[in-house]
């Protein structure tokens, strides 16, 4: 993942924020997506999307649904309940640490 | 480009020599590969060899197997999977080995502490019927012929648990013999999830 430690703490509130709002979604299609939004300026790597996602099933934040597409299996995620409960919490948390690095790098910019 | 059943088999059957094993992480692992594969055929044009061997020199460091000392050293895993497995299995052994470890201390200071006799059959009682309990969940797991990283987390327990069974009935001890069944009853719960959610994966697999 680019600039590491930056996004590294983000990664799981950008999961939860693309399955809000995409409904259901696989890995590859993740990473993709991610791709397409920062015009390739960030690359989730397998190595780091992968561990996420299963912590998230884990902690029953994501729920697993599989299907036969393209002569193969395909494991989409998508949030549960208590996930968009979650996502709603982790978003205003982001969006205040955004705020916050804001007024401290830029104060001028800061409201 | 759409792949044919061919290579799709072929792309399963390198993962599985990789020992990707785990069916619920190797289903998606080896999407993700066919999805670039494709990817790179098509933008780029290339041959399907050409694509396999840019896309597995890329996941070449994720493949490579790795060991972690929580997972049993005797096992290796591509990288990619000793990280997510890690993760699951951290809270569950600490858990259960922390909370027999301190009852466990705490019984054995306690040097005044006696157990009747028939204490004792009580706790041997409730031993043999965990193990049985044990044996039996194990017993409809296999049956499945799937393994998934939910049937490993059952497994990891099961022969420690075994031996000490065993070994159980040469002790003496009471609170050794407390420590023990607390052991089985402290595992219990996770055996259970753990059963529940291979069967629930197996399902899900078996459906499509």
């Amino acid at each position: 993942m680019k600039n590491s430690q930056l996004y590294k703490g983000s990664l799981v509130t950008i999961i939860m924020k693309l399955l809000e709002e995409n409904g259901r979604m696989y890995g590859y299609e993740i990473t993709q997506k991610v791709k397409e939004i920062t015009k390739g300026d960030l690359n989730i790597t397998e190595g780091a999307l992968y561990p996420a996602l299963h912590k998230l099933e884990a902690d029953g934040l994501l729920d697993v649904e599989v299907e036969k597409v393209d002569n193969r299996m395909r494991k989409y995620y998508k949030l549960t309940e208590k996930g968009t409960t979650e996502t709603v919490n982790r978003l205003a948390e982001l969006e205040d640490f955004i705020k916050n690095m804001q007024s401290i790098v830029n104060p001028k910019l800061s409201y | 480009m759409r792949l044919t059943s061919e290579q799709i088999d072929l792309i399963n059957r390198y993962l599985e020599q990789r020992n990707l094993k785990f069916v619920d992480l190797k289903v998606e692992i080896a999407d993700h590969i066919l999805c670039e594969i494709e990817s790179e055929i098509t933008t780029n044009n290339s041959s399907f060899e050409e694509s396999c061997k840019l896309v597995f020199e890329r996941w070449e460091p994720e493949l490579r197997e790795s060991k972690k000392w929580l997972l049993g050293l005797e096992n290796s895993f591509p990288k990619i999977v000793v990280k997510s497995l890690f993760n699951k299995v951290l809270f569950h052994y600490s858990f259960v080995l922390l909370t027999v470890l301190l009852v466990g201390i705490l019984l054995a200071l306690k040097s005044e502490i006696h157990f009747s006799d028939r204490m004792l059959s009580i706790f041997k009682s409730a031993l043999v019927f965990f193990g049985i309990v044990y044996f039996l969940l194990r017993r409809n797991m296999n049956k499945t012929k799937v393994v998934t990283t939910y049937s490993f987390q059952f497994e990891y327990f099961y022969f420690p648990i075994l031996l000490v069974f065993v070994y159980l009935f040469i002790l003496k001890q009471s609170f050794v013999q407390l420590s023990l069944l607390l052991f089985f009853v402290v595992n219990l719960p996770f055996a259970f999830y753990f059963y529940y959610k291979h069967f629930q994966m197996v399902k899900k697999f078996s459906k499509v």
